[in-house]
Order: structure tokens, then sequence, then C-alpha cells
């Protein structure tokens, strides 16, 4: 916690799934995380922030797509065979996350979060909640609630969202 | 009334002889009728000569001038005979030549043959290897064929092995929400998920061992591809080759029917080049005689002006065997060896100086020509 501006972010403790966005290895909490599926076609949402990739059904239910490398500004990436949706529980209805390729479920201890790069502090401070190693490569923790607030669901997601 | 001389003799003598009776019958009276008588026989008989002279000059300068060609004559035969020699030995020499012409052709023809056979054989051979190539790359084929299939396979559980996965993460979603309750079944999803990675950690040796023996299958066919066309390359050499052989065949063959026809045509010059140094060597013979012949003839006139000239040498450019104008009789050639005739200086018998001997000489060609040869009787025969 790098930073005495923002609130405290949650700490991190326990399984943490790690997924790659391009080279980069990121991690969230499993809490958040309902299942993890393999690409699928997807029916176009239109009039939708750029980065909404479309709509799935996942048995039965209409779960919205988005892609996290544009929702964070990465490079666009190329599809792989590996790459999935992660679908989460955000802000009680469901959302589906692009990554490139899903890692592994890891136990992560508070004492090994270290807090990120001072050159990251700005806008991505809020959702960054800290660094750590899984074997040699560093891991990027992040917060999926601080990524899509409630009030950008809102613009493209079904459901009720307490304001 | 022109008398022979024979005639004007005998009547000079019946003359003297009825001029002698007259002095003897009317004694020294007589004599002075009889001399006019005997000068007019004088003068006659003097008178009588010049004819006689004339004839034996004409024939002197006659038998000279034959000397002469008889002479050029044989240094032509001469020449002809030593050229005649070298023809014989430059005959001798394309003889030779030709046989080694002929041997070579022989050969060449020979090499030609063995080069055709190896050709075919070569051809053969490559045929084979074409044949055993085609094998080959049909079984490489196969091997690419049922690679492909396990490769297919392979993606197969490739896929499975990612599904599997991705329930096992699943699983372990699941089992971290359940907290407590969850962790046996945390511990069966991440085994579950061990062996998912074992599974795809196989697949993708075995991809990495398919792929290599793909790569290997296809370097193979390459390779089967360029040694296709380097058959076939040779193939076509050995076809130029076998046409190449084919014309030096034929070739040969013509050579040596040439060579044939050179040889039937120096055998041909051969036999004229023998029987021309032979002719060559006949004519030296005939000058031989010629020469044997004239030397008679001077010999013979002579003994005429000695009879009727006291005169045994020159007259009018007679020249009576004398050594500058005796015939040598010339060697022609080795093969043409003639025996050389040796010469002197023929002395015939001195006659008596003033002493008409009117005898013909047809019947005292012994006597006249006492060192003639046996076989020059028949050159006698024209005089």
């Amino acid at each position: 916690m790098s930073n005495t501006d923002t609130p405290p972010a949650t700490p991190i403790t326990g399984k943490v799934l790690t997924f790659h966005l391009g080279d980069e290895l990121f991690g969230i909490t499993i809490l958040g995380v309902r299942e993890i599926v393999s690409m699928q076609p997807m029916t176009a949402l239109p009039d939708t922030p750029h980065y909404v990739r479309g709509m799935i059904d996942l048995r039965g239910r209409f779960v919205p797509v988005v892609d996290l490398r544009e929702r964070l500004g990465l490079m666009a990436g190329e599809e792989s065979e590996a790459t999935c949706i992660v679908v989460l529980h955000l802000h009680h209805t469901q959302l589906g996350v692009v990554v490139d390729a899903v890692e592994d479920v890891a136990d992560v201890v508070a004492e090994e979060i270290e807090p990120p790069p001072p050159a990251w502090a700005g806008g991505a401070a809020d959702y960054l909640l800290g660094m750590t190693r899984k074997g040699e490569s560093p891991v990027v923790l992040i917060d999926m609630d601080k990524i899509f607030p409630a009030a950008e669901m809102a613009t493209f997601a079904a459901g009720e969202f307490p304001l | 009334m022109e008398l022979t001389f024979k005639q004007k003799t005998w009547t000079a003598f019946a003359i003297m002889t009825a001029a002698s009776v007259v002095v003897a019958f009317t004694g020294p009276w007589g004599l002075a009728g009889v001399l006019p008588l005997t000068a007019i026989l004088a003068f006659w008989g003097q008178a009588a000569w010049r004819p006689v002279e004339k004839v034996v000059n004409e024939i002197t300068t006659t038998v000279t001038g034959v000397d002469t060609i008889v002479t050029r004559a044989n240094d032509d035969s001469r020449q002809l005979a030593e050229g005649a020699a070298t023809q014989a030995a430059s005959v001798e020499e394309t003889s030779a030549s030709l046989e080694e012409m002929s041997a070579m052709t022989a050969q060449n023809a020979d090499n030609a043959g063995q080069a055709n056979a190896m050709a075919a054989e070569t051809r053969q051979i490559t045929e084979q290897s074409e044949q055993s190539m085609q094998e080959m790359v049909a079984a490489m084929g196969e091997i690419t064929e049922a690679s492909q299939k396990i490769a297919g396979v392979i993606k197969l559980i490739d896929e499975i092995a990612f599904q599997t996965n991705l329930l096992a993460l699943n699983a372990a979603v699941e089992a971290a929400r359940a907290g407590e309750h969850g962790k046996g079944f945390a511990v069966v999803a991440e085994e579950v998920r061990n062996l998912a990675t074992r599974s795809a950690a196989a697949a993708k040796d075995t991809s990495s061992l398919i792929d290599d023996s793909l790569n290997k299958a296809r370097r193979g066919q390459e390779l089967a591809g360029e040694t296709s066309h380097a058959l076939n390359q040779m193939v076509g050499n050995i076809e130029r080759l076998s046409q190449i052989t084919e014309e030096i065949a034929l070739a040969s063959k013509e050579q040596a029917q040439g060579v044939s026809q050179l040889n039937a045509a120096v055998t041909q010059i051969d036999s004229i080049t023998q029987s021309n140094a032979a002719q060559a060597g006949r004519a030296g013979e005939h000058y031989d005689h010629l020469g044997r012949s004239t030397e008679a003839i001077h010999r013979s006139l002579g003994s005429i002006r000695r009879i009727l000239f006291s005169d045994g040498g020159e007259t009018k450019g007679t020249k009576v065997a004398g050594t500058a104008n005796r015939f040598t009789p010339p060697k022609p050639s080795p093969a043409m060896e003639r025996p050389q005739p040796a010469r002197g200086v023929s002395q015939p018998a001195a006659p008596p100086a003033t002493k008409p001997s009117p005898s013909p000489p047809a019947s005292g060609a012994e006597a006249l020509f006492p060192l003639m040869e046996e076989g020059d009787e028949e050159y006698v025969e024209g005089f």
C-alpha cells in the first residue's frame, strides 16, 4: 500500500488466479471467479464501449464479455488456442473477461506482496494491489472491482446496480 | 650415165688393164696415149671419193647426234629410276602409316563398342535407381500420412488436456469458494491439473517428435526429387553418349573402308612404281646397247676412214670412241642392279691404209665389232 491518498486496498490472502495478458502475469482473487470457459463465438452488442467484445450464452444466461487488454490500455494481442474467458461475479452480475491464457490457482501470502513501482502511480494506482512472484515471474495483482466499477458496468450489463 | 662406185672401180680396173695391154703391145708410144687416160682416171677416181667421204661425214654427224640423244636419254632414264626408287620408299612409308591407321581405326571401333556397352549398363543401373527412388518416395509418403494422422491425434489429446486443465481450474475455484469444506476437493483438482499438465507435456513432446519426423520425410522427398532430377540428367547424358558412340562406330567403319581403299591404291602405285623402275632399268639397258652400237658405228666409221682416207682421227666433228662420249650405264636403284659392262676404248683391227676393201660389212660383223656382246646381235641387224 504505497499511496496514502487512496483508501487501503483489500489485502489479498489465500488463493489467487493467475493469468496472462501478453507476456505479463496478472492475478485476481479467486473469490470473484465464477468459472473459466474457453473462447466461444460472441454476439455483438451495439452502442457499447469499445472494450466490450459481445455476449456469450452460458448455460442459458447471457453474459457480457470484455477485452481486458483493451480496457487496461495494453497492446492488442492475437487470439490463440489458450485464450479463455474468465467469468467473474461482479456487482451482483456476471462478467466475462478475455485473457490470453490461464496460468494457475496459487496461494499468496500477505508478506510476499510488494507495493507496485511508483511509475505506475496515477490512474492505475486504484486497481493495482501490488506485486508478487510466481517462481521467477512477477505477478501484478489487480482488483477487478476497481477496473469495472458499477457505474461503468451499467453501460453494457443487465442487472441492478446499486449506485 | 652415172655409175656406182663399184662399177666405176671395175671400169677403171678394166681400162687400166686394157691400157697395160696396149702399152705392152704398143710399147712406149702406147704410154703416151695411155697417160691422158690415166690422168682422166685419176681425176675420176678422186671425184668418186667425194660422195663417199660426204656420206661418211653425214653418218658420223648423225651418229654423234644419236650419241648426244642417247646420253640425254640415259640421264633421263637414270633420273626416272632414281625417282622410282624414292617413290618406292615413300610408298613403303605410306603403307606403314596406313597399317597404323588401320590398327587405330580398329581400336577406335572397339573402344566405341565398349563405351556403348558401359553406357547401356549405366542406363540400366539408372533405371533401377529411379525405380528404387520411386519406392522410397512412396514409403516416405506413407510415413508423412501416418505422421499427419498421429499429429491429429496429438492435437486432440492436447485439446483434451487443455479442457481438463480448465475443468481443474474451475474445480479449484469451487473448492476455494467452499473454503474449509473444499480442501479435499482442491487437492483432487490439483492432481487432475497435474495430470492434465503431464498430458499436455507428453502431447507437446510427441508433437515435436512428429514435426521432426515430418520434416525429415519432407527433406527426404526433397532429396529424392533432386536425385531424380540428377538421374534424369544422367539418362539424358547417357542417351547423348550412346548417340556419339554410334557415330564413332559408324565413322570408324567408314574410316576402315577408306583405309582399305587407300591400301588398294597404294598397292597399285607400288606395282606401277616397280614396273616403272623395271622399265627404267630396261631403258637403261637399251641405252646401254645403243651406246655400244654407236660406239661400234664410230669404230666402223673409223675403219672406213682409215680404209678410204688413211684418216683414223677426227673429221667433221667425229668422235671415235672418245672417253668423253662414253655411255656409262647408270645405277637406277638398289633393286634394279644391273651389271656394269666395262668398256675399254675399242681399237678395231687396223686394216691396211690404202687398200680398197669393198667387202660388205654384213658378213663381217664379228670382225668389225670385235668387242660385241652376245645380246647385241639384234641391234646390229638393222645396220
